[in-house]
């Protein structure tokens, strides 16, 4: 008789956890469940590259890709992870250095047009523009490299009209094509390598103030 | 003993199999964000809005919904951006936004959701209050409310070195088929 009780109390006990872990187990269950549910209904883009890219990424980035030939940056889901923290960061760079270059540009185009009217001091003036023009080369075409050999993004999709960023590469194009200009006219031609300069100038100030993140 | 709890696991289960769903018509939901940037304000909507709801069974009123959309359906008219937010929001990693609740209470035009966002890896419990319209075999249920994205670990993206604004203003629009 005095048994019974005791194996009553255990399984009483048992059956209060043996609930608690069910109901507890249920509701978590429920929520994962049709969320499962959901994920096999629905199709989600799992792509790894973007359909369009700027050549110069396709060339290091893209499916048979330099970096992929040479393997030492498989296309997986991890990999892209760092790629895209890799991107973000060169990107942060190239912001930063645009801002640098820009200042350079300013100082060339008051030490240009010095210069060009025959200032005083017209030989140390040169010197220092050329200098500046030097550094700002550097700093101009350093920025450029980090935007167009950085990883891809996730996406890049087609969208209808001009906005912020269709801008920023039109006029990058522009300001590109007018810095080799600059460059190759600098000795040769000082009306046209004034007038590149100015192109570049504008048009890479225009370029830097459309941008948004 | 064995033989009641796993006749009681197999009712609870079979119960649950047997719930009727309501699902959340993707075509006609859509889900907006606003962003603001001291130079700029912005805004993303997502149109593909999956979910389903569970119908209570013994008083007018739901018992739980899931919504779920994912972070790459976003559009805001601006493919840097977009791809930017992808990056941001550490995409590949964590690619849903979900929202669950399972206490939900209907008050005539009003719907409270109580549940939890799972964003960015991150779950955050918070109370959802939405104005509720039912039409023929659909209910509607619309509103908006604020999310703070560090709030999930989002590491908030800058230009110019000053960081956007931590705080998210959601639109939603959510139609339910009975």
């Amino acid at each position: 008789m005095g048994y019974l009780p005791i194996q009553n109390k255990y399984m009483y006990r048992k059956v209060l956890l043996f609930s608690f872990f069910l109901i507890s187990n249920l509701s978590f269950g429920q929520e994962l469940e049709l969320f499962n549910n959901l994920r096999d209904q629905t199709q989600s883009d799992e792509s790894l590259l973007p359909d369009r890219m700027v050549f110069t990424q396709r060339l290091l980035w893209g499916k048979k890709g330099l970096m992929r030939k040479t393997k030492w940056y498989p296309l997986t889901k991890e990999q892209r992870e760092k790629e895209l923290k890799l991107r973000r960061t060169m990107l942060k760079i190239h912001q930063a250095i645009g801002f640098a270059t820009l200042a350079g540009m300013t100082a060339q185009g008051v030490l240009g047009t010095k210069l060009y009217k025959r200032h005083n001091n017209y030989y140390e003036l040169y010197k220092t523009h050329k200098t500046i023009g030097h550094i700002t080369s550097i700093s101009y075409f350093t920025g450029a490299s980090l935007s167009l050999f950085a990883p891809p993004p996730l996406t890049n999709k087609k969208q209808q009209g001009l906005n912020s960023i269709k801008a920023h590469k039109y006029l990058a194009s522009l300001h590109f094509s007018a810095m080799v200009a600059t460059n190759l006219l600098a000795e040769s031609n000082t009306k046209l390598h004034r007038a590149a300069a100015l192109t570049a100038f504008g048009t890479y100030a225009t370029a830097i103030l459309v941008f948004k993140f | 003993m064995n033989r009641q709890t796993i006749f009681l696991f197999f009712l609870t289960v079979f119960s649950y199999g047997q719930q009727n769903q309501w699902k959340i018509d993707s075509q006609a939901s859509f889900i907006q964000y606003k962003g603001e940037h001291l130079l700029h304000s912005w805004d993303g909507l997502n149109e593909k809005v999956y979910g389903v709801a569970i119908p209570n069974k013994t008083k007018m009123g739901l018992e739980q919904i899931a919504i779920l959309v994912y972070v790459r359906d976003f559009d805001s008219k601006n493919s840097g951006r977009d791809a930017h937010s992808l990056e941001v929001l550490e995409a590949l990693k964590y690619p849903e936004i979900r929202f669950y609740s399972n206490a939900i209470e209907v008050q005539e035009e009003q719907i409270i959701l109580d549940g939890s966002f799972d964003f960015h890896g991150n779950k955050i419990e918070k109370e959802i209050a939405a104005t509720l319209k039912q039409k023929d075999s659909k209910w509607i249920l619309e509103g908006s409310f604020q999310l703070t994205p560090t709030d999930f670990k989002i590491d908030l993206p800058a230009f110019l070195s000053i960081k956007m604004k931590d705080l998210l203003e959601i639109n939603y629009s959510i139609v339910l088929i009975k």
